[in-house]
C-alpha cells in the first residue's frame, strides 16, 4: 500500500494547536525554557565551580601541580620530563634558611631556589602580583611584603639591601648582604626568601636528597586514579627515602569527578521530570481530543506524529528561550564574580566566561534527549486513548474496583486518597521535588563544610597557636621563658578564651639500649642520614649527649586528642598510666616501625641542660644501665633520669618540635612528669580556644596580651582566624557559586512542583466543582488543598532527608579531600524546609483560588474553559 | 396559602458570544409550592438547565432574583451559598457526577459529612435499600452501571433531607427501562422524604409523571400546568 502524504495536514494541525491552545503550550513552553535554562545554568555555572574548585586547590597548595617528589635522580627527572602524560615539570630546591636579619634575630625563614619552570609556569597562578623581577645575581632575593615584615623588614622595597644571617647545608652561619630584587604577592609559602640558582649551587644542597630536594610534577590528565597514582610511583623507582606525594585534590580527583557526574545526573533528573509532569498532564488533559481525532480516522502513527510535531515547534522554541535566558543570567553575573576575584595570569586567567561550544552544545543536546525520554510515556498515553473517550471520557472515572468506607475526619481521608490514588504520580511530584531539595542540601553542606572555618585547621583545631622563637636560638643562652606560668595564667584570664594547652619542652637525652633504641636508630639512619649507622652507632654508645632530642609535657585536656592521633595497636592505650607519668608516646618520624615494635619497651630520659643553658655532667660509662632516679645532670631539682614505658608512637608532627629535633625519638609525657623530670622547662607553644561567637574580640584581647609582654617580638603564632582569611581569599567565590547553583536547583524542584500541582488542580476541577455543589466551602476545598500540599510537602522532606542526605553523604565524603566533618548547616536547612512547606501548601490553595474565579460551579462541573 | 419553596422575579442571565448577546433567561418569574413535583421542559438552548443551576446556587443570574424557603440567595456569600447548597438542596445531575475515589457510602453521605453532622447510618442504610444499590455501597463509582450511579445521585441527594431536590436530566443518560427505574424511585424518595422536587427532562414520558409542567422557550416560560404546557410544547422536546 502507498503511503499517504499526510504530513502536510499533520504539520498545518499541530502549528494550528499549538496556536489555539496558546495557555497550555505556554506552560508546556515554560516548562522546556525552564528545564534548557537550568541545564544550560548548571553546565556554564558546573564549568565555572570546576575552574574555580581547581584555582582553590591551586592557591592553597601554592601552585598547579598534581604531586611533588621529594629528592629527584637524573635518572627520575629524565622519566618524568619524556612522559607524554606530565604537562610539566618545576624543581625548587631548600637553600638553607635565614636565622636573623638586621632587625629581627629571632627570625626564621627559609631560602628556596624555584627553577625557571616552577617560576613562571607551575607558581604563576597562584600570584596575583609581581614587582621586579626573580633574582639572578647570588645575593640577590625574591620576597613577600609579609616575609618582609616577619623578618623586621618591613617597609623594604625592590632595590633595597638588608645584611642577614642564613646558615647553609654543612650547618655554618653566614652572614650576608641581599639585595631585595622582586617582590610577590599572591598564596602559598610567603615567608620564603627565593634565591638565585647561584645562592643554591653556593649553599651545598642537592636536589636529589630527598630532605630538601623537591620535583614538582603537573599532569595532563584532570582525574587521576588511585590505580594510576600507584603506577606512577613504581614508575619512578623511588629510593627508601624519597616520597612522592599527590595532591589531595589529585588525590581525589576521581570521586570529585564522579560526585560531579552525580550532581549533574539529579539536575538532568529534574529536567526530566519536570518535562515529563508537564506533558503528561498536558496529553492527559487531551484525551478527548485524541479520542475525537482517531473517530475522525487518524491512526495511532499520525497522533504520535501530531505530538512530536507540536513537541518540535514547542520544543525548539522552549530550548532556544531557555539557553538565550540561561546566557543572559550566566554571562552578566559571572563575569562580576570573576571580576571580584582578581584572577591574573596562568591557566586560571582563562576563567572567563565566554561562549563555550561544548557548553552550548552539550545544554542542547540534554535538553532535547530530555523532551524524548520525557514525552515518550504521554506520546504512548496518547496513543492509547480510545475513540470512545471524545464522547465520554472523565478523567477520574476510569477508577473501579471496591473500597472500605474509611473513618476518620472526611478531609484527611480525601487528601490521603488523593496522594494514594494514583501513586507513581504522586511518587513523581515527591522525587522530583526532593531531587531539587537534595541538591540544594548537597551543595549547601558541600559550601559549608568546605568553607575557610572548616578547611582551615590548627593543631586540635585551636584558634590560636602561639609560639616561642627564642627555642629557635642555636645558642640555649638565648632560650628565654616567654610564655611563663603568670603569663599563661593571664592568657586563661582573657575574656572570650575558653581552654589553652600549653606545650611543655626539654632537652634530652635518650641512651643507647640494645632493646629499643639500636632498633630506632637503624631505621632513622636508614631513612633519613646519607650515612649508614654504623659509622654512628660507637659515638652514640659512647656519648649520647651528642644525639640530643627533646621531651615534650602536654595537659591532661590534650590527653585524649593525642590517643586518637596513635597508631592503631594491639595494646590497647592506657591513660590512666599516662596521666601517672609513667608511658609515653613517640613522634614516629616516619619511620617504619609499627607500634608492635615498641609494645613492651621503655626508653630513658636523661636530662642534661638546664635552664640557663649550663651544660650538665657527663652520663656514666655505661648510660645503657641507666635506670629511673639515676642523676646525670646538673640540675635544679626534681629527676634527672626517666624511664618511661612505650605506649604508642603517633604521627602527628605538632609533636615533632622542641628545642631540640633530633635523630634519637621526641618523647611524648603528660606535663606533671615533665616538670617533676626537668623543673621548669620552657613552654613552647600553646594552643588557644576561644569561647564560641567571642573570635575576634578574644583574639584581639590575646595580642594586646602579647604586645603587653617584654618578649612582645619574640612571639610569633598561626591563627585560625587570619588563616580563614587567607582561604576566603583562595576560594575567592566558590562558596557564592556553589550557593548559586544550590538555590537554582532547588528554585527548580520547586517550579516543577508548582507546575504540576497546577495542572493536577486544573485537572481536578471538574471533581472540586462536584463537591463545591453539594456543599464543600472554599474553607473546606482549601483545607483539602492544603492537607494534600502537606503531605506532598513532607513526603518530599522525608525523601530529601533520608535518600537526599544519604546521597549527599556519599557525594560530601566522595568529594571531601580536604577531610572536612560532615555537617548540614541548620540554617539553610530550616529555611528549605519553611519555603518548601510553605510553597507546596500555598500553590494548591492558590490554584484552586484562581480556578473558583474564573467560572462558576456549574461551567467548571460542565468542564467549560 | 401554598407556601412558595423557591420563586424568582425578572430572573435574566446573559451571555456574550463574540459579538452577540445571548439571552439564556429573559426575565423569568417563577415558583414552586413546597412538596410539589415539577418537569420543566423545552428544546435545546431553551434556557431550562441555566434556570435550574440559577435556583440552586451553581450560577449567578444577570439580573433579578431567586428566593429560596423566604431567603434571596443573592444576599448570601460563598460560604453561605455552599451552606445553602449541602442543607437546602439536593443536586441530581445527568452526568451523575459522583466524585470516583469515595464509595457510594462515602458518596451518600459527603454532604451530611461536609456539614460536620453526624451521619444518621440506619437512615442512610434505608435510603439505599430503598434504591436498591444497598449491597453496592463500597463499591467504586467506576464499578456501577450508568443506572446505578443515577440511583447512587439519588440517594446522595436526599441523604442530607434537603427541602429541594433539583435534577437536570437525570434519565439522559439511561435506557428507557432503566429511566423509568429512576424516576420511579425519585418520586417515591420525594415523597416519602417530603422534599420539593424541580426535574428537567427532554422524555415526554418522564415529563408526564410530574404534578406539574413548565415550558421554557427562548429564555421565557411559554406555559405551565399539566398537559396543556405539554401540549403546547409540541413534539420538538430535545434535551439541551
Amino acid at each position: 500500500m502507498l503511503a499517504n502524504n499526510n504530513r502536510k495536514v499533520i504539520r498545518r494541525m499541530a502549528g494550528r494547536s499549538v496556536r489555539n491552545n496558546l495557555r497550555r503550550n505556554l506552560i508546556m513552553t515554560a516548562a522546556v525554557v525552564l528545564a534548557s535554562f537550568m541545564l544550560f545554568c548548571i553546565f556554564t555555572v558546573g564549568v565555572t565551580w570546576i575552574k574555580l574548585y581547581r584555582l582553590q586547590n591551586i592557591r592553597l597548595n601554592g601552585g598547579d601541580y598534581d604531586a611533588v617528589l621529594y629528592g629527584v635522580t637524573e635518572e627520575q627527572r629524565e622519566k618524568c620530563e619524556s612522559d607524554p602524560a606530565i604537562r610539566q615539570t618545576g624543581t625548587v630546591g631548600i637553600a638553607g634558611y635565614i636565622s636573623a636579619t638586621e632587625n629581627d634575630d629571632t627570625m626564621e625563614a627559609g631560602c628556596v631556589w624555584a627553577d625557571e619552570a616552577y617560576w613562571n609556569e607551575i607558581m604563576a597562578p597562584a600570584r596575583v602580583s609581581v614587582e621586579g623581577t626573580y633574582p639572578v645575581d647570588e645575593n640577590e632575593v625574591m620576597v613577600t611584603g609579609e616575609g618582609l615584615e616577619r623578618s623586621g623588614l618591613a617597609g623594604f622595597g625592590v632595590g633595597d639591601s638588608f645584611s642577614a644571617q642564613y646558615v647553609d647545608a654543612a650547618g655554618n652561619t653566614l652572614t650576608k648582604q641581599f639585595t631585595i630584587s622582586g617582590i610577590w604577592d599572591g598564596f602559598g609559602e610567603k615567608s620564603a626568601f627565593y634565591v638565585s640558582e647561584a645562592f643554591y649551587r653556593e649553599s651545598g644542597f642537592q636536589i636529589a636528597d630527598a630532605a630538601s630536594g623537591r620535583y614538582y610534577l603537573d599532569f595532563k590528565q584532570t582525574v587521576i586514579t588511585p590505580g594510576q597514582q600507584a603506577a606512577y610511583e613504581e614508575r619512578l623507582d623511588l629510593g627508601k627515602k624519597q616520597v612522592l606525594f599527590f595532591n589531595s585534590d589529585a588525590e581525589y580527583s576521581l570521586p570529585v569527578f564522579l560526585g560531579l557526574c552525580g550532581l549533574a545526573l539529579i539536575t538532568c533528573l529534574c529536567a526530566y521530570l519536570l518535562i515529563y509532569n508537564i506533558m503528561y498532564l498536558s496529553v492527559s488533559q487531551n484525551v478527548r481530543y485524541f479520542g475525537l481525532l482517531q473517530t475522525i480516522g487518524m491512526t495511532q502513527r499520525q497522533i504520535r506524529m501530531l505530538i512530536r510535531r507540536q513537541m518540535l515547534l514547542t520544543g525548539g522554541s522552549g530550548i532556544a528561550a531557555g539557553i538565550l535566558l540561561g546566557s543572559a543570567v550566566s554571562f552578566q553575573l559571572l563575569p562580576y564574580i570573576i571580576r571580584l576575584m582578581g584572577i591574573r595570569t596562568g591557566t586560571v586567567g582563562e576563567i572567563r566566561i565566554t561562549f563555550q561550544p561544548a557548553v552550548f552544545l552539550l545544554s542542547i543536546a540534554v535538553a532535547a534527549l530530555t523532551i524524548w525520554a520525557g514525552s515518550r510515556k504521554p506520546i504512548r498515553l496518547a496513543e492509547k486513548v480510545s475513540p470512545l473517550e471524545a464522547v465520554s471520557y472523565r478523567p477520574a472515572c476510569g477508577r473501579d474496583g471496591w473500597h472500605r468506607t474509611g473513618r476518620g475526619r472526611l478531609l484527611w481521608r480525601m487528601a490521603v486518597g488523593q496522594i494514594t490514588k494514583d501513586k507513581k504520580k504522586s511518587a513523581v511530584i515527591m522525587v522530583s521535588l526532593a531531587a531539587g531539595l537534595s541538591v540544594f542540601l548537597c551543595m549547601t553542606t558541600l559550601a559549608d563544610s568546605q568553607g575557610a572555618r572548616t578547611i582551615v585547621t590548627n593543631h586540635m583545631d585551636a584558634d590560636l597557636v602561639l609560639r616561642n622563637d627564642t627555642l629557635d636560638k642555636e645558642d640555649p643562652a638565648e632560650w628565654k621563658q616567654i610564655m611563663d606560668e603568670e603569663f599563661l595564667k593571664e592568657l586563661t584570664d582573657t575574656d572570650g578564651v575558653q581552654e589553652i594547652y600549653p606545650f611543655y619542652t626539654a632537652e634530652i637525652m635518650v641512651p643507647w639500649d640494645p632493646d629499643f633504641m639500636e632498633l630506632w636508630m637503624e631505621e632513622f639512619y636508614a631513612k633519613w642520614m646519607n650515612i649508614p649507622y654504623e659509622e654512628a652507632a660507637e659515638e652514640y654508645r659512647e656519648h649520647p649527649e651528642n644525639f640530643p632530642t627533646s621531651i615534650v609535657g602536654i595537659s591532661e585536656n590534650e590527653v585524649e586528642y593525642l590517643q586518637e592521633t596513635l597508631d592503631e595497636s594491639s595494646v590497647p592505650f592506657d591513660k590512666e598510666a599516662f596521666l601517672r607519668g609513667e608511658t609515653c608516646v613517640l613522634y614516629r618520624n616516619d619511620l617504619d616501625l609499627t607500634p608492635e615494635d615498641a609494645a613492651g619497651k621503655s626508653v630513658t630520659c636523661v636530662a642534661f641542660r638546664t635552664m640557663d643553658g649550663a651544660e650538665g655532667s657527663q652520663p656514666p660509662d655505661n648510660p645503657a644501665s641507666a635506670d629511673a632516679g639515676s642523676i646525670y645532670g646538673n640540675m635544679t631539682g626534681g629527676e634527672k633520669s626517666r624511664k618511661f614505658e612505650i605506649a604508642g608512637m603517633t604521627n602527628e608532627g605538632y609533636y615533632y618540635t622542641g628545642t631540640t629535633q633530633g635523630i634519637t625519638p621526641t618523647v611524648i609525657v603528660i606535663d606533671t612528669a615533665l616538670k617533676e623530670f626537668a623543673a621548669d622547662p620552657f613552654v613552647e607553644k600553646t594552643g588557644v580556644r576561644y569561647e564560641a561567637d567571642a573570635a575576634v574580640p578574644a583574639e584581639n584581647h590575646v595580642m594586646d596580651l602579647i604586645q603587653a609582654s617584654p618578649d612582645t617580638s619574640d612571639f610569633s603564632w598561626e591563627s585560625k582566624l587570619d588563616s580563614m582569611r587567607d582561604a576566603e581569599r583562595a576560594q575567592g567565590n566558590l562558596s557564592l557559586v556553589s550557593t548559586g547553583i544550590a538555590l537554582l536547583l532547588a528554585v527548580i524542584g520547586i517550579l516543577n512542583y508548582i507546575n504540576t500541582v497546577l495542572g493536577n488542580v486544573q485537572n481536578r476541577q471538574m471533581e472540586l466543582a462536584v463537591l463545591e455543589s453539594v456543599g464543600m466551602t472554599d474553607r473546606q476545598r482549601n483545607f483539602l488543598l492544603i492537607l494534600e500540599g502537606f503531605c506532598y510537602g513532607a513526603g518530599s522532606l522525608v525523601l530529601t532527608g533520608t535518600v537526599g542526605l544519604a546521597v549527599t553523604y556519599l557525594i560530601y565524603q566522595s568529594m571531601n579531600y580536604m577531610q572536612a566533618p560532615f555537617m548540614v548547616p541548620a540554617g539553610p536547612v530550616v529555611g528549605m524546609t519553611a519555603v518548601t512547606l510553605a510553597v507546596c501548601i500555598a500553590i494548591p490553595v492558590a490554584a484552586g483560588a484562581g480556578m473558583i474565579r474564573r467560572r462558576s460551579v456549574i461551567e467548571r462541573i460542565r468542564g467549560i474553559g | 396559602m401554598d407556601f412558595m419553596i423557591v420563586r424568582t422575579k425578572g430572573l435574566k442571565k446573559y451571555y456574550r458570544l463574540g459579538n452577540n448577546i445571548v439571552k439564556a433567561l429573559d426575565g423569568v418569574d417563577f415558583a414552586v409550592k413546597e412538596r410539589e413535583f415539577v418537569s420543566i421542559i423545552g428544546k435545546s438552548g431553551s434556557g431550562k438547565s441555566t434556570l435550574l443551576h440559577m435556583l440552586g446556587a451553581l450560577d449567578t443570574p444577570t439580573a433579578g432574583e431567586v428566593y429560596v424557603d423566604g431567603r434571596r440567595l443573592s444576599d448570601m456569600n460563598r460560604e453561605q451559598l455552599a451552606v445553602f447548597r449541602r442543607r437546602r438542596v439536593g443536586f441530581i445531575f445527568q452526568n451523575y457526577n459522583l466524585v470516583p475515589d469515595l464509595n457510594v457510602y462515602e458518596n451518600v453521605v459527603l454532604p451530611i459529612e461536609l456539614d460536620g453532622k453526624r451521619v444518621d447510618k440506619k437512615f442512610v442504610h434505608g435510603i439505599l435499600e430503598l434504591l436498591k444499590i444497598e449491597e453496592k455501597m463500597e463499591a467504586l463509582p467506576g464499578m456501577l452501571s450508568g443506572g446505578q450511579q443515577q440511583r447512587v445521585a439519588i440517594a446522595r441527594a436526599v441523604a442530607a433531607r434537603p427541602s429541594i431536590i433539583l435534577a437536570d436530566e437525570p434519565t439522559g443518560n439511561l435506557d428507557s427501562a432503566s429511566g423509568h427505574d429512576v424516576m420511579g424511585l425519585l418520586k417515591v424518595a420525594a415523597k416519602q422524604f417530603q422534599q420539593t422536587v424541580i426535574l428537567i427532562t427532554h422524555d415526554n414520558d418522564i415529563a408526564q409523571m410530574a404534578d406539574r409542567i413548565v415550558h421554557i422557550e427562548d429564555g421565557k416560560i411559554v406555559g405551565d400546568g399539566g398537559g396543556a404546557a405539554l401540549k403546547k410544547a409540541g413534539d420538538g422536546y430535545a434535551g439541551e
